[in-house]
């Protein structure tokens, strides 16, 4: 296509009908249009144009679309493993006191005289591995969910049975987050009473027994970004953040993580300017999680570098959500070879000052 | 009842905050999402939907598809919120995710397609037509409607996306090409060559 026909500038008469033009070509091109009736017709005719496609209707948009977001983040979310460090919201004491209620109420087996289950059934401190003593550090639940229990009162123990074996049939997937929806079908199915499900979700969603590796890592994340959820994770955030997050291949998890151990480098350095490290790395994970795979964050002596693994055919595109997000470096480009996933290395930098 | 009641204190937990009815700015609610306040990023998400979808769907034309793409364009944002950094305003930053996940949406269809269709750019002369064309200013308007949109749907996803940025949403030569990512140059060639093959192609003309 010729740009400018037999001397009509018909190439500009676009940037004219935009009035992006300098002001020196946009004089010159009023000139000809004086002059020139084709160029004015083809001038109308892109201004016709433009006004058709401003004016063409949009479908409306889906009254559920935003919940299906929402829908979508909530899968991608795992709802935090809570210490006894932390201080109980009211709505989670609450609710923990609601499925006391309706235990005693409801649940037969522990027998009438059963007291209230104070807390939820969370493992005792000296049933797991040794801390360095910062109890902000979340204790990693044992793999075997049900046998570091000590048996709880009547009513308690009831429900411990059922938890356990409910968190066993969790349908633990590359994401590693509580099903509420299976853990309820466990418990109805072996409770009496019809406890609410979405009572023994919210219940169990903050125990995650046996996802406690990936939780403990993404809690101290959490713990450690100024962004927490609230200010008990803030404050205990503070005293964890001496303490370099344990790298998922030290813990040999029994759940296999993402990608597994075969990966292949992408061969490029991508680079995150970032005033914060620690919510960066939390940006990072859910980089990683919303893409099927998983964030190695850094170790103790190099805390500026991380690495995400992702399948090979989901790089593409978190490559391309790294870029959105500001990380740069990234080209999208899977390298050849036969490993089922990419790991991408991520360098934190501290952004300058603004 | 009492399931009810239950659910909803599970909702405010989701939430993390209870609403107290005081009027949100976009900064705020911006702050309080990276804050990890999920109920901001809902309240965004509610605000900057419309937008969002009519980008997506002006790129797209395709509904489903562009459900999809919107989905991933709030979900993505969800997750790069860390590393949102005010720079820019959040519906700019925002549209931006929109402009590049519809176009890499429509890249990867357009492989898939390229054997089935020729370009409006390679070939404007749509033997179906009729071999007379017809200057834009003598078709009825329901006639140019239904050319446009069967014209707009043929053009590749690059000129799709700047015609729908520039005429549909008014932006700027400089807002499309920090949208999209590419020089000034570039948005005012692909405009000026989107049009005039629109045109050919609206008119029934060969190139």
């Amino acid at each position: 296509m010729s740009d400018a026909t037999n001397g009509h500038p018909i190439d500009r008469l676009s940037a004219y009908l935009d009035d992006e033009l300098p002001v020196a070509d946009r004089a010159q091109l009023d000139r000809h249009l004086a002059a020139c009736g084709g160029c004015r017709e083809h001038l109308e005719a892109l201004r016709v144009l433009s006004r058709a496609i401003a004016g063409e209707p949009v479908p409306g948009v889906p009254g559920d679309l935003a919940e299906r977001v929402g829908r979508r983040i909530d899968a991608l979310t795992v709802v935090p493993f809570r210490t006894r460090r932390f201080v109980v919201p009211a709505t989670i004491a609450a609710t923990i006191a609601g499925v006391g209620f309706l235990l005693i109420v409801t649940y037969k087996q522990g027998g009438p005289t059963a007291p209230i289950l104070p807390h939820p059934p969370v493992p005792e401190a000296s049933d797991r591995p040794a801390s360095s003593g910062d109890g902000a550090r979340p204790p990693a639940p044992s793999a075997a969910p049900a046998e570091t229990t000590p048996p709880p009162p009547a009513t308690g123990r009831a429900t411990q049975e059922v938890l356990a074996k409910a968190s066993s049939e969790l349908p633990f997937d590359g994401e590693r987050h509580a099903d509420a929806g299976s853990i309820t079908s466990a418990f109805d199915a072996s409770a009496e009473g019809g406890v609410p499900g979405g009572v023994v979700g919210g219940v169990v969603g903050g125990i995650e027994r046996g996802a406690g590796d990936v939780v403990e890592r993404k809690d101290e994340l959490r713990a450690r970004a100024p962004m927490a959820l609230d200010k008990s994770e803030s404050e205990a955030g503070a005293s964890a953040s001496a303490h370099p997050v344990a790298s998922p291949r030290d813990e040999a998890s029994a759940f296999p993580a993402p990608c597994g151990d075969e990966w292949l480098d992408s061969g490029v350095e991508a680079t995150w300017e970032t005033a914060d490290r620690a919510a960066a790395l939390v940006g990072l994970e859910r980089l990683a999680r919303a893409h099927g795979g998983r964030l190695e964050p850094p170790g103790a002596g190099a805390p500026g570098l991380a690495f995400v693994i992702v399948p090979r055919s989901r790089f593409a595109a978190f490559a391309a959500a790294a870029v959105d997000s500001g990380m740069r470096g990234l080209d999208g480009a899977v390298p050849p070879g036969g490993a089922a996933c990419i790991r991408q290395r991520v360098t934190l930098r501290p952004a300058l000052a603004r | 009842m009492v399931v009810d009641a239950v659910r909803g204190i599970l909702g405010m937990m989701r939430a993390g905050r209870p609403d107290d009815g005081a009027p949100e700015g976009e900064d705020d609610l911006v702050r309080r999402a990276r804050a990890g306040d999920r109920r901001a990023f809902d309240r965004l998400v509610e605000r900057h939907m419309p937008q969002v979808w009519a980008t997506v769907w002006r790129m797209l034309r395709h509904r489903e598809d562009t459900e999809d793409v919107v989905q991933e364009v709030f979900v993505t944002a969800h997750g790069a919120l860390a590393g949102f950094r005010g720079d820019a305003k959040f519906s700019t930053w925002l549209h931006r995710i929109a402009t590049t996940r519809a176009l890499n949406h429509l890249e990867r269809a357009e492989e898939k397609l390229r054997r089935a269709s020729d370009p409006i750019d390679d070939d404007p002369l749509d033997p179906r037509r009729s071999t007379a064309p017809t200057p834009l200013r003598a078709l009825e308007a329901k006639e140019l409607m239904r050319r446009l949109a069967e014209c707009l749907e043929r053009l590749p996803a690059a000129w799709r996306a700047v015609l729908a940025l520039r005429d549909a949403e008014e932006k700027s030569y400089e807002q499309i090409a920090e949208a999209l990512q590419v020089e000034l140059g570039t948005v005012r060639s692909r405009l000026a060559r989107a049009r005039a093959s629109l045109k050919d192609c609206v008119e029934g003309r060969a190139a």
